[in-house]
């Protein structure tokens, strides 16, 4: 069994081929530019028909990715999709060619689509599936290309393909390692017939697999296209250039910066279905020169859960940094990791063991990519980027996935990828963060249509397109909003409901320079309730606040990653997604705005009186500024007048501790372990140099 | 000049190698610290912020009970919030911004 675990080390781009050094020679720098873009744009056409074609509701949200790859496995361009796939993918390619491509039962061949989603050949979690094909002229491997979204549903012990409740990776249902899926662009009956029989609903997963064939295809006509404009060592030359100069843009950014360490400290607060308690995690960020390191520590590795991740699923993650905030400005490409370095702790959560469950790694890693964020955002701040900075996402999304036998009568097992989608962003240096501005993974996931979720799923939403009001994390400028709903069960005799992946004990994201982080999420199940006599009253709840006022009957308030349920027809559930966190000192944000946040139901009068502290009349909105300076003013006089001098707090500060019930899984205090790091580099070659300089494959001997 | 913005609220003195203020230029700490030290600090309940809004439960949408406090950073010349942690009581708070003062002050220097 070759788990290759030196392939999981090869995420950054490899050393440039002869075979590519020299198709860059020709290179004319306006060709170069033009097909730079039109091969961007190529990957947009193979998005957009990706996103129309599929049926899971993340595809059709538009949360996928779709890249072109050299031949060796590098990102050479890819779309502001789902980025960490893009990375992810790569490491997927790369096992391919040392496995396969000389591989005399498999082999790689013009036609040939693969398919995976085990993280231990690179990938993310089991919903997470790729459909790779590689790009062929003339008999000779040329290129790859890739196309990857989410499944809601894998054959998991709970639908979903995140079970909070799994233990282990058996737990966790359809788990592929590379398989070839399709010869001579035909699919195989036998391979899609078994994951048809794997999971709960085999209509998504076939609809799915060929929107994924038809995003490969288009992507490998546009370069067949560009091969007969241009010939094929522009295409091979155009790709390493797009890698080369992301690896030059890269240095010479951070090479702006101020050398030294950058840091920060979260808690994560849950390792899945009743695992609730602090998790410490600490990131650092040394910059030198034109390189940095980042380094990952915090609690030790948790044993039969889902919340451990590998290494790679944490650098493919920091994509989602990179190629989001870092550079929003160029496309995207496996370039900007080359002078970056990772170094994780040994035995903590971020080296999962072979048998763990790792499919809520996905969100574990995704608020771990918040302390990424703001280190990094704090290095940008006092460089000429400052004009770019802004906070992070909140952390991971939240979603409740229902799961049964719809009105249709087919099975069916999803989410409402609004809830997901409807995350706010950070506050930014200058202005509020963007209100429902996606989810950390992808910034151009969209809000599908009410009506969208009616015709597909048993559910009625009772309130949903609706801003959560007083949970952003409040500042100088705040949090962007989020969304919350409230969904009846409707036309069908029950669902199973599980709830994952969000955060309820403690918010996670920290703010910038003095902004609060933003509420931490939940859901409830409310049954026996007195819904239909407020719609009758109408006195229908149109937020979280009026249902918790208004409706009566068995509330079951959960924690969000507390996993699967029964609802019954007309059964209730609540579900939030994370507001921003804030920037800056909250006693300096204009009163105008947080007038403005009040005409648009954003904070309450309570928020904008006692955090905020402003002075207004509460019936037409109007400051009184002069009130407002002086009840600031106050305020700051009150802030020295009961805070205490750092010497002086700090010694009985740190003779404290939290309470014992929440510390199960936290480690040795205060910083979870403190076992050495291991550098997270390749080691070995990963392909000889046959194989990535060109070569047709040899004559091997069958592995099996 | 030898004063060089680092955050929104933070400056470093080049000459001196001090912390200090940006909005009051209030001296906070040595350069090569964290800046923390130098600022007055105020222990918050996040419920102040965030008051619950399930009525019962352990996780009613705020910090629950045991997962952590503000521990807020003000200027002690102006009572500017600097920064804020949520942190687990007894955490020691993070030296999130160390930087390579010598790096520093060669690029500033390069620069004029």
């Amino acid at each position: 069994m070759p788990r290759d675990f030196e392939a999981l080390r090869h995420w950054r781009p490899e050393p440039a081929t002869s075979r590519e050094t020299a198709a860059m020679v020709g290179l004319e720098r306006g060709d170069f530019e033009i097909y730079r873009n039109k091969m961007e744009l190529v990957c947009w056409e193979a998005y957009q028909t990706f996103s129309r074609m599929g049926i899971s509701p993340m595809i059709e949200a538009g949360d996928a990715a779709v890249g072109i790859y050299s031949r060796q496995g590098d990102l050479a361009v890819g779309i502001m999709g789902t980025q960490l796939h893009l990375i992810n993918a790569s490491i997927g390619i790369k096992w391919m060619m040392r496995w396969f491509y000389e591989e005399p039962s498999v082999g790689i061949h013009e036609g040939d689509m693969f398919y995976a989603n085990d993280p231990l050949y690179g990938g993310i979690h089991a919903p997470d599936q790729i459909l790779f094909l590689p790009v062929f002229w003339e008999g000779e491997l040329v290129a790859w290309v890739a196309a990857a979204s989410h499944e809601t549903e894998t054959g998991a012990s709970e639908p979903g393909g995140n079970p909070p409740s799994a233990k282990s990776r058996y737990d966790e249902g359809m788990l592929l390692s590379p398989i070839k899926i399709a010869e001579n662009y035909e699919l195989k009956a036998d391979l899609m017939e078994m994951m048809e029989n794997r999971v709960r609903d085999p209509r998504m997963q076939t609809l799915d697999t060929k929107a994924r064939a038809a995003a490969v295809h288009i992507l490998e006509r546009r370069c067949h296209e560009i091969i007969r404009r241009k010939g094929v060592d522009f295409l091979v030359g155009s790709m390493r250039r797009m890698i080369d100069e992301g690896i030059a843009a890269a240095r010479a950014k951070l090479s702006s910066m101020n050398d030294g360490l950058y840091r920060t400290s979260i808690f994560l607060e849950n390792a899945g279905e009743g695992k609730y308690g602090l998790i410490a995690c600490q990131v650092e960020v040394e910059k030198r020169g034109e390189e940095a390191w980042i380094r990952f520590r915090g609690s030790p590795r948790v044993v039969g859960g889902n919340f451990n991740m590998f290494p790679h699923m944490m650098i493919a993650m920091f994509a989602c940094y990179l190629f989001q905030f870092f550079f929003w400005e160029l496309p995207a490409t496996t370039g900007y990791y080359e002078p970056f370095h990772f170094e994780f702790q040994d035995g903590s959560f971020f080296m999962a063991d072979t048998e763990d469950a790792t499919s809520l790694g996905v969100a574990t890693q995704a608020q771990v990519n918040t302390a990424v964020h703001s280190c990094m955002e704090k290095m940008k701040f006092a460089s000429p980027y400052h004009d770019h900075v802004v906070g992070s996402w909140p952390g991971t999304s939240s979603s409740v996935l229902t799961a049964g036998v719809g009105k249709d009568g087919m099975p069916f097992a999803a989410w409402d990828q609004g809830q997901p989608n409807g995350v706010g962003m950070g506050a930014r240096w200058d202005s509020d963060g963007i209100d429902v501005g996606g989810f950390i993974w992808c910034a151009i996931g969209e809000f599908l249509d009410s009506e969208a979720i009616e015709h597909s799923f048993p559910l009625l939403p009772v309130f949903r397109s609706v801003f959560w009001k007083d949970a952003a994390g409040y500042g100088k400028y705040r949090g962007g909003r989020s969304m919350n709903s409230m969904y009846k069960v409707h036309g069908v005799p029950g669902v199973a409901a599980v709830s994952m992946g969000g955060i309820s004990g403690r918010p996670l994201a920290p703010g910038l320079f003095g902004g609060y982080p933003s509420r931490p999420v939940g859901t409830a199940f409310i049954r026996n309730h007195n819904l239909d006599e407020l719609i009758a009253e109408h006195r229908t709840p149109s937020d979280v606040y009026e249902a918790v006022e208004r409706v009566h009957g068995d509330w079951e308030v959960r924690h969000q990653n507390s996993g699967m349920g029964m609802l019954l027809e007309g059964d209730l559930y609540i579900g939030t997604a994370p507001s921003g966190p804030g920037y800056g000192d909250v006693l300096e944000r204009d009163p105008d705005l947080v007038m403005k946040d009040l005409r648009e139901q954003a904070i309450s009068h309570r928020t904008a009186r006692d955090v905020f502290h402003v002075v207004y009349r509460e019936d037409n909105l109007v400051v009184d500024n002069e009130a407002t300076a002086l009840a600031r003013k106050e305020e700051r006089e009150r802030r020295l007048a009961r805070a205490v001098p750092y010497s002086q707090w700090e010694p009985a500060w740190l003779d404290r501790r939290p309470p014992q019930r929440v510390m199960q899984m936290y480690g040795e205090w205060p910083h979870g372990m403190s076992t050495p790091l291991i550098d997270w580099e390749p080691t070995a070659e990963l392909l000889d140099e046959h194989v990535r300089e060109g070569g047709a494959p040899r004559a091997k001997p069958r592995r099996y | 000049m030898t004063t060089v913005r680092i955050t929104e609220y933070l400056d470093i003195d080049l000459e001196s190698e001090r912390w200090c203020c940006h909005v009051c230029g209030r001296d906070l700490a040595a350069a090569r610290e964290n800046y923390k030290v130098g600022c007055v600090v105020y222990e918050r309940d996040p419920k102040e912020i965030y008051p619950p809004i399930f009525p019962t439960g352990e996780f009613r949408l705020t910090t629950a009970e045991g997962y952590g406090v503000f521990v807020e950073f003000y200027c002690p010349g102006c009572g500017t919030m600097v920064e804020n942690e949520l942190l687990p009581e007894g955490y020691p708070p993070t030296f999130d911004i160390e930087l390579d003062l010598d790096a520093l002050k060669a690029k500033h220097m390069e620069d004029r």
